[in-house]
Formats: C-alpha cells, structure tokens, sequence
C-alpha cells in the first residue's frame, strides 16, 4: 500500500513538472499578447520528431537534445512572426482561431515529412538511456524517466524565475505583461520581447516534449493537443497570466490527475473489514474500478469549475477579465 | 526642436484631430490645454509614437519622425509620462526606474537612480516598495522619475495633476519647475490651467481636434475667453 | 429586411432546389449524390454554429459534442431489434427494447422520430451546460467548451456497453438521402434567418457589439445566449443523426477536433453572422478540400491538403477577418448592381463598397 501510495506521488509530481513546463510557456505568451496559443502543444510534439530522427540519424544524445532545442525555437519564433504579428491587438478570439489553424499546419506539415521519410503515422520513439529503464529507491522502482523529469523540470523552471526577476529582459517582459503601451513608452521594443517569449516558451516546450516522448514510448503528429489541453488548465488553475501561479496550477493538476486513478476501485483494494460494509458500498459506488478512464473527463469537469467560480486562479491575480 | 504640421489623427470614422500645428523651441516649458476629449492626449500619443497620424508629419530636430516606432522616439531623446501615470504595480519603485532607463546602458542606470532619488526624495525613500501600493501622489512623481530615466531632452507629461491633492500638486509642479530650470524641454498637457499657465512659457488651447488659441502664456492668462472657459471668472 | 419579401424568393429557391434535387436523385450519379448531401450536412452544422457563435460573438468549439450525442442517439434509436441484441448486447433494459424502424408505407417515420428524440435530448444537455457556461466570455468560453468536447469524447470512449467505446459503431440503415438533408438544411437555413431577423436576434446581435452596453440598457445576456446555443444544438444533433445514417459506420475519433476545425473555417470564410455566407463559406471550403484531395491523392503528398487548408484559414483570418459577406446577407440586387457598375463607361470608379 504504501508503494503504491510512494508511486503515485511520483507519477504527480512527474506529470506535474511537464505540465509546469507547458504552462508557464503559456502563460509568458498569454501575459503578454492575451493569446491563448493552442498550438504550443504541436510545438512539443515538433520537438519530440526533431529529437527522434536527429537520434535516428545517429546524432550523439547531447547533439540530438541541442538540435531539438534550437530548431523547436526557430519554429517557435517563425510562427510568431508569421501568423501571430499580423494578427496583434485583434479580437481574442480571432487569435485563439488561428493558433488553431497553426496547429494543424504543423502537424500536418509533420505528417507530411514522415511520409515522405517513409516512416509510419506513429514511431517508436528512441529514448536515450538516461530517460530509460529505472531506479530502485529503497523498495520502490520508479521509471528513471519520471525522476528526471522531476529534477530538469524544477531545475529548468528556476533558471526561467531568476531570468523573469533578474535580468533586464525579464523585467521588459513582466512590464509588457502588466502594460504594453507603458512598456512600450519606456522605449522597449515590443517586437523583441514578444520574441523572446516565444523563444523561451519553445525552448520548454521542447524538453517537455523530450521526456513526454521518452515517457510515451511512442510519438504521432497527433499528441499535441491533450497536453496543451492539460497545460492551460494548470494555468488557468494557477491564475491565468501568472508564471508561479502556472507552476503551482501545474503541480496541482498532477495531483489531481492522480486522484481518479489512486481512487478507482479503492473499495476493492482496501484490506477486509477495515471499513464497515456501508461505508465499503459507497466507496464502490463513488470510486467504481473503471474511474481511472474518466480521468481526462473529471479534470475537465475540474476546469469549468475553475473558470466559473475562480477565474483568476488560485492564487488570484493574473488577467482581469471581467464577466459581467 | 519639436514641430507639429498640420497633423490629422482619426480613430476608426472620428478625427480625434483635425489639423493642429504647433512647435517647441529648446528649453522651453509649452502647455496644451483644453477641456475632455480636446484632443490633448492623443498629441502626445501621437509624439511618442502609440498612435499614427493619418495627415500631416512631426518633426524633432530636424528629422521626420511622424511614423517612427516608439522604441525609435525614445531613442532619440522624447519622453512621454503618460496620462493616469500608467506605473506598473506589480514591480517596486526601483525596477519602475530601471525600466525606465531600459534602453541606457547599465552604468547610466545606476547614476541615474542616485540621481533621481536625490531629485525626488519620496522615491529613494521607498526604492523597495511596490508600485501599486503608492498614493496617487508618490505614483506621480514615480512615473516622472521613470520618465526622466532614459535621459530625454523633452519631456512630454500628460495631466501630472490629475486626481492629486492640493498639496501633491504643489509639489508635482515644484519639480516641473525644477526641472525646466535645469535645461530640459517639455510639453504640458494639462486640465489645471491654472497651474499650467503659471509654470509655461508658451501655451496652446485645443478645442475637438483644433488649436483655437496659441500666445505666450502670460497673455493668454489673461484672455477674456480663457478666463471664461477655464479659469471660472 | 422585412418579413413579406421572404417568402416569394424562398419559395422560388426550394423550387429550383427540388429540380435540381430530382435531377441528381435521379441521375445515379453516387458521388455527386454523396458530395451534395456532405454540403447539405455541413450547411446545417454551420448554420447552427453561426447561430450560437456569429450572431452573438461567443465562441462555441464542443459544438461537435452535440453533433456526436446526435449521432449515437439517433443510430442506437434506429437499430432494429435483432441487429441490436447482436451487435449491442449489454445495452440496458429499456433502451434494448426500443427500436424506431418503424415505417409508414415508403416513409421512414422512426428516422424522423429518432432525428428528433436526439435533438430533444440534445437540447436538454444544451440547456444545462449552456446556462453553466455562457456565463463566461471571450476565449474563456471557447476553452470551457472545448473542454466539453473533450468530456463528450471520454464519456463515449468509456461508455462501451451504449456505445461499443472505441470500436466502430456500424450496421447503421442508410436512411439519409438528398432529400432528408436537403430539407433539415433548408430548415437550419429558415430558423438561422428568421432568429437573426427576429426581436431575439436584435438582441443577441446588439450583445455581441458591447456587453457593457447592452446590459447596461437592460437587455439580459443569458438569455438570447441560451436561446440561441440551444436551437443552435438542436440542429447540430440533427445533423449528427442525419451523419450516421449516411456513413453508416462511425467511432468517437470522426466527432473531434478536425471536424471542428473544418466547420470553423467554413463559419469564419463564409462570415460570421451572415447566413447566407455560411452557405457560401461551406460550398468554398468543401470544393477547396476536394481540390485538396484529390492533389494529396495524385501526388501522394499526404498532409500538404491539411497545411494548405489551414494556411487558407490563415490567409483569411488576416487579411479578410470578416470573411465574404461577414455579417451581411447576400442580396442579388447588390451583386447585379455591382456588376453592372464594373462594366459599364464610368467603371474604375467604383462607389466605396464593403471591405
């Protein structure tokens, strides 16, 4: 039971670190433009191809993860500068439209490149060895994926909070988050910043997809859409705009992630009369054995709750939308 | 130094302006006055660079800068404090003016900073503390103060006395007076007309979009329609 | 536009509509059959969209979660009971027993039913999410309803004993021709018009200009919200069921994101909140995709029809965000007018048009 218990607090805090990793990419861009950019998801998974065949083409592991940084973030900063710039300081809606329309050329653009490679619409990813096999700690095996995923995501999202506070084109950012038109009259160059939001939000856009790949086993054009799904609800649950709100609505999805699974059944798995028997049937009732597949289902549910009664998160703050 | 000719700005079907023309001679304390609505704001957005004119051109020391990007005006030694005074209260005092001085280099900067904080006391007194937790008054004089970090030679302040008390308007127009005494240009857009005509050489009146009064301020002062609209006598 | 002048020009379209249809029934031509009733369905599913989302500016993305309950309800309601012991036999007691097969002479009358069961049902379920979301606004909204599509998509994967789950669902009888989807079209087609036209349709028109606005002079925003998203999911259901009894065979993959993605191109190209630009939107974008296709088929460049879809959508987004008509109502004297106008001497000069 208590390996258990041990495994599940580690598939969290290792679903949470990826999501954190999407969310805050999200909440940079939507901080500072009020984009929504569904297309972050086909980003990652952009990254997670670049990652496979510069590995099947036989690039060293070190040259492969360099290659799938620097070209997620040409791509990133590409399609910001094409279908995003023209579009600024239009209607929300229209931009949350075309990151659509920008997902879906880049997946079909993907899936056009891997049949042209003769490769099949779904490969098996070839994860390197320090994202395979696992660990034994004490009595517990844990896949070695999830711990590193857990160490790179919290290391990666310091290094992002001291550039956001400490360096000069954090401070540019966070003001063009807060105000652009002020922001702009300090005579910071919008077009720069908005840049470099993209680059930074595709750069963790991409190790995010290196180790949901590894985590996966397998990749397809198509494996975008729930993770950036996932990703906004941790935003939006951390407070739509907020870089920690988005790591700690991050972390808080990974948990709650886990809760439907751990619960499902539990009445089962319980040891004989620990509990009394109408306590037992209503733990069946609620928590039936096939609850865990409804997962994706209650997290949404979890959602609409979120933006009906906390539409700034958690922590508050973030985005004023007003409804009135 | 400044020259406005004959620009038009238009917002969708309404002419916000309607052909004004003005100029600023070095050193100089111009004030725009008028009342809601004139016009007065969208000038100095138009300046700085938020907003395009569709007619006309502005000039600063010579050179075209009717379309030029904000980040371009900055650079060349404009300043815009803008209306409502737009300080980013998320961030403390000191990193509102490290933002300011964002486009100097990094030794500047912290010159700049002491320099300030000795011009303006309030803001050294409080370096650590967030924006939004200042009174309307301290916001002012951040907002100058943050204005005054990229080093302009002018200075365009839009309503520095808007919904101060008294006594921070005092002060808010002793620095500006300060500040003209050490060299530096500005333009005043103002609703305290009052106070704007005591601290300006030159003064404009914009009505809807047009200049209907241009002269030395201490004559306009004095203008039987001034006194009647602005000045309640 | 006032009320009396519809009628003579729409009865003049249905009649010019019913001889093209005949000519096509009869010409045993089964992929223009196929392709015409494809653009009947999707005339409906867009007319519905731009009921919930162009007239009053909230943006809808589950819609296609209505269009997928439609489906299931209306091709489970119509399996005849034999096929439906085999092929669904965990299905619950009182839905085991229900088989709308029934028909009146040559009419099928439980297609009818069933279409319509699905669309009350549907209504239903519109009406409890719709007063749970509508509350939101902007893209808020649009992802609270993704989110919806997303529920619907697990629900249905899960639910296998109703639903087979992720196997296809097949067996279903054909009972979709050109002339059910014709007339469901020119239904979604007749409601779309006469909403917009209508006191509802002034104020959901007016709530999308300015929420402060209109709430401000007291017109309530839930409710031409409500009223619009529930009509706007009937009709959607209804091409859902109209979808599975053409296709005959469907899973919950086909009733996701790519569907709605096309729907909104068609919406956003053909203008939102004109109804007669969807039409429009619809017949651009589906010839487009055929084009589309046939290139990735003769080149084998498979996905270059997705890019250059979504490219197009790019294209319009930017440079023409209202689409064709955007929120105004084709008009044939408009067009003579202008024609006229480009070829007569004095052309060059044309008098400032929409843009």
């Amino acid at each position: 039971m208590d390996v258990y218990f041990l495994q599940q607090v580690v598939n969290a805090l290792s679903a949470g670190s990826l999501y954190a990793l999407m969310a805050v990419g999200l909440a940079l861009i939507f901080g500072i433009l009020r984009l929504i950019n569904f297309a972050h998801g086909d980003v990652m998974m952009v990254a997670a191809y670049l990652a496979a065949f510069s590995l099947f083409a036989g690039l060293p592991v070190p040259a492969a993860i360099v290659t799938m940084i620097v070209g997620t973030v040409v791509v990133g900063v590409l399609m910001e500068r094409i279908a995003y710039r023209p579009i600024r300081g239009g209607p929300e809606v229209a931009m949350l439209l075309t990151s659509f329309a920008v997902g879906q050329i880049l997946q079909n653009g993907t899936l056009l490149l891997t049949r042209l490679g003769n490769q099949p619409t779904q490969i098996a990813f070839p994860a390197p060895d320090f994202l395979s096999g696992v660990v034994q700690i004490g009595a517990v095996t844990i896949p070695r994926v999830n711990v590193v995923s857990f160490g790179s995501g919290v290391v990666l999202l310091v290094l992002v909070m001291l550039f956001l506070t400490r360096t000069r084109t954090g401070l540019a950012m966070h003001a063009a988050a807060e105000d652009l038109p002020a922001a702009q009259l300090m005579g910071i160059k919008v077009n720069r910043v908005v840049a470099t939001a993209f680059a930074l939000s595709a750069a963790l856009a991409a190790v995010a997809g290196l180790l949901y790949a590894s985590q996966a086993g397998q990749i397809n054009p198509y494996l975008g859409f729930t993770p950036v799904l996932k990703a906004f609800i941790a935003a939006v649950i951390g407070g739509f705009g907020s870089i920690p709100g988005a790591v700690v609505g991050a972390y808080a999805l990974g948990f709650l992630e886990v809760i439907p699974t751990a619960l499902s059944g539990i009445a089962d798995v319980l040891p004989p009369g620990s509990v009394s028997p109408g306590v037992h049937d209503l733990l069946a009732t609620v928590f039936p054995s096939g609850l865990g597949s409804y997962r994706d289902a209650i997290v949404f549910v979890f959602l609409i709750l979120m933006l009906l009664f906390r539409p700034n998160g958690i922590l508050g703050g973030g985005a004023k939308e007003d409804v009135p | 130094m400044l020259e406005l000719i004959d620009v038009q700005v238009q917002y969708g079907n309404i002419r916000a302006i309607d052909g004004i023309s003005l100029g600023v001679a070095r050193g100089e304390l111009v004030a725009l006055i008028g009342s809601n609505g004139a016009g007065k704001s969208t000038t100095l957005k138009t300046i700085s660079g938020l907003l395009r004119p569709s007619a006309g051109s502005i000039r600063y020391e010579g050179q075209e800068i009717t379309r030029a990007p904000t980040d371009r005006i900055v650079g060349l030694g404009i300043s815009h404090c803008p209306e409502g005074r737009r300080i980013f209260g998320r961030l403390s005092v000191r990193e509102n003016l490290v933002l300011g001085g964002i486009s100097r280099p990094a030794n500047e900067v912290r010159q700049d900073l002491d320099r300030i904080s000795s011009l303006l006391p309030l803001l050294g007194e409080r370096m650590t503390q967030l924006g939004g937790t200042l009174s309307g008054g301290e916001q002012q004089m951040l907002a100058i103060g943050r204005a005054l970090m990229s080093r302009p030679r002018l200075l365009l302040l839009d309503e520095p006395s808007l919904g101060l008390a008294p006594m921070m308007v005092e002060r808010v127009f002793e620095v500006i007076g300060d500040l003209k005494r050490q060299g530096l240009t500005i333009l005043l857009v103002e609703q305290n007309v009052h106070h704007a005509l005591d601290a300006a050489d030159r003064a404009y009146v914009l009505e809807t979009g047009r200049i209907t009064l241009e002269g030395a301020a201490a004559i306009l002062r004095h203008d039987p329609q001034v006194e009647h609209s602005y000045l309640g006598r | 536009m006032t009320a009396w002048r519809v009628p003579r020009r729409t009865l003049v379209a249905i009649a010019i509509l019913s001889v093209v249809l005949t000519l096509l029934d009869a010409s045993g031509l089964a992929f223009w059959q196929g392709l015409a009733i494809n653009l009947a369905i999707f005339i409906i599913l867009v007319e519905a969209l731009n009921l919930a989302s162009g007239f009053t500016g909230v943006f809808s993305l589950g819609h296609i979660g209505f269009m997928a309950i439609g489906a299931y309800t209306g091709a489970i309601l119509t399996l005849p009971l034999r096929t439906k012991a085999e092929y669904l036999p965990n299905l619950p007691g009182w839905l085991s027993g229900v088989h709308l097969d029934m028909a009146v002479g040559p009419f099928p009358l439980g297609f009818l039913v069933a279409t319509l069961v699905a669309g009350l049902i549907v209504m239903v379920v519109a009406g409890l999410v719709g007063a749970v979301l509508l509350r939101l606004s902007g893209h808020f909204v649009a992802v609270a309803t993704l989110g919806f599509l997303v529920i619907v998509r697990v629900i249905l994967f899960n639910a296998d004993e109703i639903t087979r789950g992720s196997r296809t669902f097949s067996n279903v009888t054909p009972y979709t021709n050109l002339w059910w989807a014709w007339g469901w079209a020119v239904v979604a087609i007749y409601v779309a018009w006469r909403l917009k036209f209508s006191g509802y349709g002034r104020e959901m028109f007016a709530q999308k200009g300015d929420r402060w606005a209109a709430r401000s002079i007291g017109i309530s925003i839930l409710r031409p919200r409500l009223v619009a998203f529930v009509v706007s999911a009937f009709l959607t259901a209804v091409a859902g069921s109209l979808y599975a009894h053409f296709i005959t065979s469907f899973s919950p993959t086909v009733f996701y994101f790519d569907l709605t993605f096309r729907v909104i191109t068609m919406l956003v190209v053909g203008g939102m909140g004109s109804v007669s630009g969807s039409v429009i939107g619809v017949i651009v974008v589906l010839a487009l995709a055929e084009a589309l296709r046939r290139v990735e088929e003769a080149t084998l460049l498979y996905g270059l029809g997705g890019i250059l879809l979504a490219a197009f959508f790019l294209a319009v987004i930017i440079f023409r965000p209202d689409g064709i008509l955007g929120a105004r109502e084709l008009s044939l004297e408009r067009v003579i007018g202008r024609i006229r106008r480009r070829t007569s001497p004095g052309a060059g000069k044309e008098a400032p048009g929409p843009g």
